[in-house]
């Protein structure tokens, strides 16, 4: 069974905002399930930020976890309010 | 300094060259003639060949996209010319101009409504474009009857006070001022949730259910790999899968950078090319499976295609409002 997204990740949620949300190369973080195929803890929780396509990633010093939780980089869309 | 006009002839031409090269190259999305970009400043005194990208690639990177047919090196000079490649993904601004995405004219969600339903079109005054009416909500406070949708549907306006006129269908869907349906309430934008509540006028009957697909039962938390399908005024009846829950995401409005709080990310699933559109804003994602509301939706992306909705319960709570 999958793990809760508990207080926990909610709070290394709120860490990880702290740390990068306001790079403007960063969209959006959000907390999601380990999906890489053949990843040995799949379904796990992770961090995700939604970043830019194009951005330079070294630059967004984008920590590998937070609190125990794995961070992973999604490729943002141009979200807007539709 | 000016370019003059043989310059300018010549640049045509290489231009011309150019897009013949490379312009089918699936990462290049746009190529011109403008100035060069040098620095984080354009360079005023020389044009170049610009090639617009989806995506800089560079090294490794590049190398193995051109293996994969993704792409191809772009060339440092074009004729006599350099370029310059920029990053710029483009597609119509739709939702800002009129004749923006609609659905057949004949299509149920675009036309008056009575009694409405969530799913079907609605707008404030002076609105450029048309959202989705989300649900027929109840006030907490006096048990009385109201209209949920977007911020941005609903008010979209930094100055505008409780009052705002809201109409079904929208005005860019042909609605009228005899289609005046509610007045705008109060919204949850202090506290970072793009949603608003209207009170009804009392000129339509109202329904709880969704266009579509039936009525809503109860709310839920979302949770990532939940399959959810949602009613909206542009798409339609679309289906997606929640990746990411408890999100934060930036976006603007009414020219202010805002941070929008409790996002769920829903993408596409089965390949499926929509999950939502320009227009879509307001409608309620439901759990596939039991019919349960779990977010309320307000933004997204085409490229990649994907929506994000604001947890339901929070939506709620903020508004002081009830679906039931």
């Amino acid at each position: 069974m999958a793990d809760p997204i508990d207080a926990r990740a909610r709070q290394a949620r709120a860490v990880l905002e702290g740390q990068v949300l306001a790079h403007p190369d960063v969209r959006a973080i959000d907390i999601g399930r380990e999906d890489a195929a053949g990843a040995a803890d799949r379904g796990s929780v992770v961090l995700r930020v939604h970043v830019r396509p194009g951005a330079d990633r070294s630059a967004l010093r984008i920590p590998a976890e937070v609190d125990g939780f794995p961070v992973r980089v999604v490729a943002a869309g141009d979200y807007r309010p539709e | 300094m000016t370019i003059d006009r043989i310059a300018r002839a010549r640049a045509r031409r290489a231009l011309h060259d150019a897009c013949r090269r490379y312009l089918y190259d699936p990462n290049v999305t746009s190529i011109d003639v403008g100035f060069p970009n040098r620095e984080e400043r354009f360079d005023r005194s020389s044009l170049a060949i610009r090639f617009h990208v989806a995506e800089k690639l560079y090294g490794v990177a590049l190398e193995n996209a051109a293996l994969a047919g993704a792409t191809q090196p772009l060339p440092a000079q074009v004729g006599e010319f350099e370029t310059d490649v920029l990053v710029g993904r483009y597609r119509p601004r739709w939702w800002t101009v009129p004749g923006w995405r609609s659905p057949a004219a004949t299509s149920p969600r675009t036309r008056r409504q009575d009694p409405m339903r969530g799913g079907i079109s609605v707008s404030r005054q002076g609105a450029y474009g048309s959202g989705t009416l989300g649900s027929v909500v109840t006030d907490r406070a006096t048990g009385r009857p109201m209209l949920l949708s977007n911020w941005h549907v609903f008010v979209a306006d930094w100055a505008a006070r409780p009052g705002v006129a809201v109409y079904q269908p929208g005005l860019t869907d042909g609605g009228t001022f005899q289609d005046m349906v509610g007045r705008y309430a109060r919204d949850a934008m202090p506290v970072n949730l793009d949603a608003a509540v209207a009170m009804v006028t009392g000129t339509r009957g109202l329904s709880r259910e969704q266009l579509g697909l039936g009525p809503v039962r109860g709310i839920a938390a979302p949770e990532p790999g939940m399959q959810v399908v949602k009613s909206g005024r542009t798409t339609g009846i679309t289906q997606g899968e929640i990746t990411g829950v408890d999100g934060v995401a930036k976006l603007r409005y009414a020219g202010l950078d805002r941070v929008i709080r409790n996002v769920a990310t829903i993408d596409p699933v089965d390949g499926a090319s929509v999950v939502s559109d320009a227009g879509d804003s307001g409608s309620l994602w439901l759990d596939a499976s039991t019919d349960a509301c779990v977010a309320l939706h307000f933004a997204g992306s085409n490229i990649p295609e994907r929506a994000l909705g604001m947890e339901i319960g929070r939506v709620l709570d903020a508004l002081g409002v009830d679906l039931a």
